[in-house]
């Protein structure tokens, strides 16, 4: 019985893993344009960069850098080959075809088989015009969203909306 | 009676037949044995270099075995599987030079080896956006009886085999198990897995006793006593990332109610000295019991740094509410007398050689024995080493060895000993999707 209460008490509080990312209306209609691949990401999550294997998917050590067969083994979520594919000369780009499909996880900062990118320095969501997120479906999430998003909104909500 | 009140004949054999002692027996000296009481044997290559501390580091399938809630840490597929090897010496005897005039025993020892397939188990992490949820499915041998001795007893007058005595004991206890693990914050993951277990106990006695005068019968008896365990239980795990270079883990394991069937077959062939008459006995009998298992409660914590990683675990368990059903024939109060609270504890570290794609392990764990003994001099210990192999980014192959020792001494002269050293290696091979 203390089991079920247990077990029954962490779903029903509400749980931090999420399947996938919040819809973003319009977003399928855009094309990818940030100056590198994960440019966009941190306008939302500005924490992302704490964690270079995925968003919130834990701390891993940073020498899985210098060693991606480390990373790839450990680290590289299986679903990331399905839904980006192996990409090669960089790893920045994203499959369009699969782009509907995806769980919208952010993208895969490594590259399998080849040298992990470093990521980049910014830490602080960018407020540029031309890179502001696009709005939040709340119908189909219950996802909160980071307060910097919402204020954005207010401002333009017509602004291209093409934030993965 | 069937079960398993005798004596633990191995040790209290030493008592019964030595002539030096004079002392009564007591209840001091009653021995029960439950087999499915501890026997901690391991799972898992990487886990066993590390000492078997992984409460607060296991980061591949044997989660689902030492803490579930570290499974929200595997990422990929995994398939994985392991075998055993163990070689148990026991060797009895005097210690020194030293004989008693009257009797003695001849130095014996007996070596026991077995290969076993030990593990198999799938990992499926679930994609998700953010965190982690991971499930996995899985076989594992948590439990082994296996175990031998052999004690000769030598007529000094005649210098011939008074008594000899051998027990050989084979089997183990494996467990199924279903579970999975969720983050609940970025560093904050919790699991659990339900465990069904199953297994055998194949203990066997064999004496001789040899006529040391014409007036004395020749005894030949045999005792095989055959268990059979099923049981359900389920295990709770937490896992926390306190930062990067500090991981703390916590786990509870809810009682195990085994159901035990027992086969216990006796033979006795006896023929007497001055007649010649033959007394020929065989019997067996079937019988049934429930064991209730007492909760288990476990806590780890690794500290990370940049190539090594340490890690140590206590696994606390109250043997002394082991509780039988009442038609077992076994009194509850005698195992609340006999058996007590044990403190298992395990630390093991793991340097990391990313040139090499290679990772070696040591470690060192303390088994305490789950009942009191005044036989035991020196407890159970296991010194760990292993190394682990990352081949081309998707499959690990993992080696481990464990050396462990413990000794009985009489508890009258601490002249005869008991003493134990088991070796045991451990394989596995893991392949990620």
């Amino acid at each position: 019985m203390g089991l079920i209460l247990t077990i029954t008490a962490i779903f029903a509080a509400g749980c931090y893993t999420v399947l996938s990312h919040p819809g973003v209306k319009g977003e399928e209609e855009q094309a990818y344009n940030g100056s590198y691949y994960r440019e966009h990401c941190t306008d939302c999550h500005a924490d992302y960069h704490q964690y270079p294997y995925g968003y919130y998917y834990g701390y891993s050590p940073e020498w899985y850098w210098n060693y991606p067969n480390y990373g790839h083994y450990y680290m590289y979520p299986w679903w990331w080959d399905w839904y980006y594919g192996q990409p090669s000369g960089g790893g920045t780009t994203v499959p369009s075809e699969r782009l509907e499909k995806s769980r919208r996880s952010l993208q895969p900062p490594y590259v399998p088989g080849g040298q992990g990118i470093n990521p980049p320095a910014l830490t602080q969501p960018n407020t540029n015009q031309g890179q502001i997120p696009g709005t939040v479906e709340e119908n189909k999430s219950q996802q909160p969203q980071p307060k910097e998003e919402k204020k954005v909104e207010k401002k333009d909500e017509k602004l291209p909306k093409n934030r993965r | 009676m069937l079960s398993k009140i005798f004596s633990l004949a191995i040790i209290l054999f030493l008592f019964l037949v030595s002539s030096i002692f004079s002392q009564e027996i007591d209840r001091n000296y009653l021995q029960v044995e439950e087999a499915s009481a501890g026997n901690f044997f391991g799972v898992g290559a990487r886990a066993m270099g590390m000492g078997g501390a992984q409460i607060a580091t296991a980061n591949d399938a044997s989660g689902l075995v030492n803490n579930p809630a570290r499974l929200a840490k595997v990422k990929r597929i995994e398939f994985s599987g392991g075998m055993t090897h163990q070689r148990l010496n026991n060797e009895t005897g005097f210690i020194g030079n030293a004989q008693p005039l009257s009797s003695y025993y001849q130095n014996q020892s007996i070596t026991q080896s077995n290969t076993r397939f030990s593990s198999a188990n799938i990992v499926l992490p679930v994609p998700t956006y953010r965190g982690s949820l991971v499930f996995a499915l899985g076989f594992n041998r948590m439990k082994s009886f296996d175990h031998a001795f052999h004690s000769t007893f030598i007529d000094p007058t005649t210098g011939t085999i008074d008594l000899d005595a051998l027990a050989l004991e084979t089997g183990g206890i494996n467990m199924w198990s279903f579970g999975g693990a969720i983050d609940l914050s970025p560093n904050i993951s919790v699991g659990g897995a339900v465990n069904y277990w199953k297994g055998q106990d194949d203990y066997l006695q064999e004496y001789y006793v040899q006529p040391s005068t014409k007036l004395t019968s020749e005894i030949r008896e045999r005792n095989r006593y055959l268990y059979d365990y099923s049981g359900w239980n389920a295990k709770l795990g937490f896992s926390v990332d306190a930062s990067k270079f500090l991981s703390v883990g916590a786990t509870i394991d809810f009682p195990t109610k085994f159901s035990i069937d027992q086969d216990f077959t006796f033979n006795y062939d006896s023929t007497d000295a001055i007649s010649r008459d033959r007394v020929i006995i065989e019997s067996e009998e079937l019988g049934h019991y429930d064991l209730t298992h007492p909760y288990s409660f476990g806590a780890g914590a690794a500290l990370n740094f940049k190539f090594v990683t340490l890690a140590g675990d206590v696994n606390f368990t109250d043997w002394s509410q082991l509780k039988p059903s009442a038609r077992g024939g076994v009194d509850e109060r005698l195992y609340k007398e006999i058996y007590q609270e044990v403190t298992r504890w395990h630390v093991g570290a793991e340097f990391n050689m990313p040139e090499l794609a290679t990772k070696l392990r040591i470690g060192f764990y303390a088994d305490p024995i789950p009942f009191k003994s005044v036989y035991l001099k020196t407890d159970r210990r296991y010194f760990t080493l292993g190394a682990g192999f990352l081949i081309d980014q998707v499959m690990t192959l993992d080696v481990a060895w464990n050396h462990g020792i413990n000794e009985f001494r009489d508890s009258f002269s601490q002249m005869i000993k008991e003493s134990y050293t088991t070796d045991k290696f451990f394989v596995s091979l893991a392949y990620r999707l």
